[in-house]
């Protein structure tokens, strides 16, 4: 992986650190854990409602192996059928090249007031930076990332992206920004957004919105919001931008049928999100309402770098967050820690797959490789292997500590001999013996205090295992009279 | 000016990514497997159900008379309130203009851009209707006013019962490759979040209400 480094300031993510850092703090682990865990159930509720659930799984994975491996012709035919129906098509190969489309198309239209529905990709590009640079106002409109845009926070999960925020913040954020009565009722605190957010609506000229999926056979932009202002920026507004990731096309409409049936299961346990739009191109002749231009923008961004190696099928994610509330590590230290806009397990690959491993070290291996997000994944992303072999590159480029290559080596050449395995665990008792106090193992040297800082080890049986086996074994073989 | 990149090196370094595609992975032709409503099910029924589940309005009626008594007394039953009908096909248009003249029910100017934002009801037809997930799909084009079921506080959608297709995948192969409106909306629930704290939220940018009048004789 080369470096393709994404943030233009100075910046160096410290993961260790910020871990510690969530971790002490003990709001996020219980905020993080009750949310994650609700929509967690509430998929593990509603999936069995598809019948076979995972036969459907893999249909959708084999659809996005597929037309990853021919991204080539879908991109094309996508982008024919775009211009068929009257949409401009632009093409990005940096986040910097599209911050510059976008913000060249607000110009030109002579935009003052853009609004904005969620898409991950704008913030992978920081696009309401550079908008903002250019004079031009940029409102975000779902619920969550306007309260973030108020803060000027960052998402700390994909779908739900204010989960790290309590609503005695949200209260005092929107005293604070709106000059609103102080109250933690999330229905007024959503009365007084809405109020706001409907006059842009209403005055806006210009549109952005994210894709969910794009159909190439009808050069359709696929995109779902439970809210509905994803329907309010891509309907009412003169222009529309719609800004994708060249992982999200799929070949035909009826493709989109299967994953529509998983990804409002998989995100928040709803049958479907409460809006799903279907946008082709500009309103046509005749239409009295509808965007007047549509633009597509497809952002590269590395893309075609994971696509060309082994990491491949990461790009079938469909951004559904179901293996952040799946993650038990994410639901202990939430969304910030990762410092990257993706979080939790897909953003462990993801992160360092777009910017580079060089950058983001410690990502792969924070991670118990549970499998529990490879469980809750709908198209069967196996990220635990994934996680493993990054882990082998990190080794690769010597990036393990010393301390690491020579107790693995040890550990290859004790493994490969009964003979040496059972003198290694003899060894083993005897040093935890030699470390012990009062029966327990509290402390362990270098970095075997990560295991042994947060909690003591009972010592391990006077008399292993295979010892006590053997003498049932004879114990036995005497009572039968063998 | 140009902005961005050429198509061609666009396109030309995807290509090159992909110099070793790999194993062919054939694209499935047969998505039946993920069928979850057959046909022969009680599709009135389940549509119903399943709208109801997530917090939609669905009422029966017999015919176009019934369904137009019912929007009536939605929309009285709210006080003295305004409406936006627009000049589409909408199941029983003339006897609801009638029935909502005749009660005061202030009409709003379908061609005034901004009439949705003020009006309390809006009342539309629908392209089909999903069984399986309780959606309404609706169309943009033509008479269709986009807004008139998003900006209004309550939708009352107006369905024929034979417009109810089982499944998503009956959905999509009725989709048309060449006269695909600018926009079709599937509408599976009241608009809502849960971004503050995971709690509950109706009536975020969307209507608060969707009432579903399903034309079954």
């Amino acid at each position: 992986m080369s470096g393709q480094t994404t943030q233009s300031h100075e910046f160096h993510p410290d993961f260790k650190k910020a871990a510690a850092a969530a971790l002490a703090d003990v709001r996020i682990g219980a905020t993080f854990d009750r949310a994650t865990r609700l929509n967690f159930d509430k998929r593990r509720a509603i999936m069995p409602e598809l019948g076979r659930p995972m036969a459907i799984r893999e249909l959708a994975a084999r659809i996005k192996d597929h037309t990853l491996q021919n991204l080539d012709r879908y991109l094309e035919q996508l982008v024919e059928n775009v211009r068929k129906h009257g949409g401009q098509v632009h093409f990005a190969e940096t986040g910097q090249q599209a911050n510059e489309i976008i913000t060249g198309i607000a110009r030109d239209v002579g935009a003052s007031l853009i609004v904005k529905s969620k898409s991950m990709v704008s913030e992978e590009i920081e696009l309401n930076q550079e908008i903002e640079k250019t004079g031009i106002e940029v409102v975000e409109t779902d619920l969550g990332e306007y309260i973030l845009q108020l803060a000027g926070e960052k998402p700390s999960h994909i779908v739900t992206p204010v989960i790290h925020k309590t609503k005695e913040d949200i209260a005092a954020l929107f005293r604070d920004k709106l000059g609103i009565e102080y109250t933690v009722d999330p229905e007024a605190l959503t009365a007084a957004a809405r109020k706001v957010l409907r006059a842009k609506f209403k005055a806006a000229d210009m549109g952005i919105i994210g894709a969910n999926f794009a159909v190439a056979e009808t050069g359709t932009i696929c995109i779902v919001t439970n809210e509905g202002n994803g329907r309010f920026c891509s309907s009412r507004p003169r222009v529309v931008v719609c800004l994708m990731g060249i992982e999200k096309v799929v070949p035909r409409m009826k493709d989109l049928g299967i994953f529509l049936k998983l990804l409002g299961k998989s995100a928040t346990g709803q049958r479907l999100t409460c809006y799903t739009s279907l946008i082709t191109g500009p309103k046509r002749p005749g239409d009295f309402d509808g965007p007047e231009e549509f633009h597509l923008v497809l952002l590269d961004r590395g893309r075609s770098r994971i696509l060309a190696g082994e990491y491949r099928s990461v790009l079938r994610c469909i951004r559904c967050g179901a293996c952040l509330n799946a993650c038990p590590v994410y639901r202990r230290i939430g969304g910030h820690a990762y410092e990257s806009v993706y979080p939790g397990p897909i953003g462990k690959l993801i992160t360092p797959l777009l910017a580079s491993l060089e950058e983001y070290p410690d990502l792969p291996t924070a991670s118990s490789l549970c499998g529990a997000c490879l469980d809750a994944c709908p198209v069967r992303i196996d990220i635990p292997t994934y996680l493993l072999h990054m882990r082998n590159e990190l080794v690769e480029q010597g990036r393990m500590p010393w301390t690491w290559r020579i107790g693995f080596k040890f550990w290859r050449i004790g493994m490969s001999s009964a003979f040496l395995y059972r003198c290694g665990l003899k060894f083993g008792r005897m040093f935890m013996w030699l470390l012990s106090k009062d029966g327990w193992l509290k402390w362990l040297p270098m970095d075997g205090s990560g295991w042994t800082d947060h909690r003591d080890f009972p010592l391990p049986a006077k008399k292993p295992f295979r010892a006590r086996w053997a003498d049932l074994q004879k114990q036995l073989d005497a009572e039968e009279g063998r | 000016m140009m902005r961005g990149q050429t198509r061609e090196a666009f396109f030309a370094r995807i290509r090159e990514s992909l110099t070793d595609r790999g194993a062919p992975v054939e694209l499935p032709s047969d998505l039946e497997v993920a069928r979850v409503t057959a046909s022969g099910v009680d599709l009135v029924t389940l549509f119903m159900d399943r709208a109801q589940q997530v917090g939609m309005r669905p009422e029966r009626v017999v015919d176009d008379r019934a369904a137009a008594a019912k929007v009536v007394e939605i929309v009285t039953a709210a006080g003295r309130a305004s409406a936006i009908l627009p000049e589409e096909d909408i199941p029983a248009r003339a006897l609801i203009v009638d029935g909502l003249k005749g009660k005061g029910v202030r009409l709003m100017d379908v061609n005034d851009r901004d009439a949705a934002f003020d009006a309390d009801f809006g009342i539309t037809g629908v392209s089909c209707a999903i069984a399986e997930t309780g959606s309404l799909c609706v169309d943009s084009g033509g008479t269709h006013r986009r807004l008139a079921s998003l900006a209004v506080p309550h939708h009352i959608a107006l369905v024929r019962a034979e417009q109810i297709v089982p499944d998503l995948l009956d959905f999509a192969a009725r989709v048309s490759k060449d006269d695909i409106p600018a926009n079709m909306t599937l509408i599976s629930a009241p608009s809502k979040t849960a971004d503050i704290e995971m709690i509950l939220v109706e009536g975020v940018h969307g209507p608060k209400v969707v009432h579903i009048i399903v034309i079954a004789s």
